[in-house]
């Protein structure tokens, strides 16, 4: 389709023509067909934009159960909510266990 | 003479003046056929390709969440042969749904079956995975069912894609490619619950059973029926029942039953019922944002609801439901932040549903409603 519009692009202002009809019908064919081209370039970009898969970051929450400990970690694999994580590091008395699992929200809706 | 060969040249001279004429007509006409006969090709093979390329994208899913479940298998289920197989045999695993010709008691039928797949699915797992402790093995399990769910997906399109294909049929074909872009999402969503399955993270569908682990958090717990945990609380001068699938592991559980089996043992006690549970947002609405109305809220194939419902007509026990609203793709993928901060709104809108629709001493149930993955109690 570009080749086309290329083509009667040329045909325009190679100067062979001299009717001006000829010459608005030939622009318009080129017009479409660039448009055409575009159109199709633009579909393409969003196929490949909607493709993109983006591993999540997952976050763990650990709280203390005595004091004001908060603390926000990256998920392990065995983390889950509400498990124990022993003593803490900070009063010595409290139990620190997991509040929260959650992942901060990509931009992608 | 003369004027005819006049006019004969001047037609002629006319002919060649009018060429610019002709070719626009020509144009014209090439245009029309173009768009209208071979048009509907030319965008059927454009639709085609466009399926083509989807369809790639649904096998690269599928296959990335077998790998992964073949991967996960391996590390957690030390298994002492290939599992390989017996995945593919898994993958390919069928209900065939009970008559419904005669309605009468078919609820009871459909139980019946899931059970027996549910028991089955997780005694093969376990085959599969002897290494794998319980919360494993559900985790496991779903996700087993999550690259069984993009397996079928891909199946399917594959079949409407060359069925379109050899018949020829336009309407086939754009049926599938209109609907494509949001079969893809969901696969693509099927493809993070897998991720999420594997690890064990929780998932927005989780909120349900996260806001009553709140709730039974350090108090007296004890299992009722499949895979439900019961634990007492009071709030605000009532006493309040508060029930969840037995987490941390990839679970949903009975809570239908469970009801049940709570109301009948406090006959003429309970005074409602509240659900909590993660329903599917409109496109344009905000996740995370908390919305109550009356009924059973809980999904699935409506078994569970129709044993709530029933139960609760049965004593006339209002029940009321409290949802966050998320997107499909939130509620099977990692719990988002702002689904998370919603349970403690919810805590709220039960505090105040209880105070508004109770009496001091009254027995409440609150029931969390959803996968338990990575939820503990
Ligand atoms: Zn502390």
């Amino acid at each position: 389709m570009a080749v086309v519009g290329l083509y009667f692009i040329g045909l325009v202002f190679g100067g062979v023509i001299t009717d001006p009809n000829i010459t608005i019908l030939y622009v318009t064919i080129a017009v479409l067909a660039f448009t055409f081209v575009l159109l199709t370039m633009t579909r393409m970009r969003r196929g490949i934009r909607i493709g993109a898969y983006t591993p999540v970051k997952v976050l763990s929450v650990v709280k203390c159960g005595q004091c004001s400990f908060k603390q926000i970690k990256n998920f392990a694999i065995g983390d889950f909510v509400f498990k124990a994580l022993g003593k803490c590091t900070q009063c010595m008395t409290g139990d620190l266990t997991i509040n929260g699992i959650y992942t901060e929200g990509s931009p992608k809706k | 003479m003369l004027p005819v060969s006049l006019h004969e040249n001047d037609l002629l001279g006319s002919l060649f003046g009018n060429l610019g004429t002709i070719s626009q007509l020509l144009f014209t006409v090439l245009f029309i056929a173009l768009f209208f006969g071979f048009g509907q090709k030319l965008q059927m093979r454009q639709f085609l390709w466009d399926i083509d390329k989807g369809l790639r994208r649904l096998d690269m899913f599928r296959n990335s969440a077998k790998d992964l479940t073949l991967k996960t298998v391996k590390e957690i289920g030390k298994p002492t042969t290939d599992p390989g197989p017996s995945i593919n045999v898994l993958m390919e695993q069928f209900l065939i749904s009970p008559v419904d010709m005669d309605p009468a008691g078919i609820v009871g039928k459909i139980d019946h079956l899931l059970d027996v797949r549910d028991e089955k699915f997780k005694e093969d797992v376990r085959r599969i995975a002897p290494g794998a402790d319980s919360s494993q093995v559900m985790n496991l399990e779903n996700l087993v069912e999550a690259s069984w769910a993009l397996n079928t997906i891909y199946r399917i399109i594959r079949h409407f894609y060359l069925m379109g294909k050899k018949t020829n049929s336009i309407f086939i074909i754009i049926q599938l490619q209109a609907l494509l872009p949001l079969i893809i999402q969901e696969a693509e969503a099927y493809l993070g619950a897998a991720k999420a399955f594997a690890e064990g993270q929780p998932i927005g569908d989780g909120i349900g059973p996260l806001v009553a682990s709140r709730l039974m958090k350090d108090k007296v717990q004890r299992k009722v029926e499949k895979d439900v945990v019961v634990a007492e609380t009071m709030m605000e001068d009532r006493r309040v029942i508060a029930l969840k699938a037995e987490g941390p592991g990839g679970n949903v559980g009975k809570p239908g039953d469970a009801i049940k089996t709570i109301i009948e043992e406090n006959v003429d006690k309970v005074s409602m019922v509240i659900m909590v549970d993660a329903a599917v947002k409109f496109e344009g609405e905000n996740s995370g944002e908390v919305s109550e109305g009356i009924g059973a809220a809980i999904g699935g194939v409506g078994t569970e609801r129709f044993k709530i419902e029933q139960e609760a007509t049965l004593h006339k026990i209002p029940v009321y439901a409290v949802i966050v609203k998320e997107s499909l793709q939130e509620a099977i993928t990692p719990m988002k932040k702002e689904i998370m901060d919603a349970g403690e709104k919810v805590i709220e809108r039960i505090k105040s549903l209880i105070l508004e629709r109770s009496k001091p001493g009254d027995t409440i149930i609150v029931a969390g409603i959803g996968n338990t993955i990575g939820i503990g109690q």
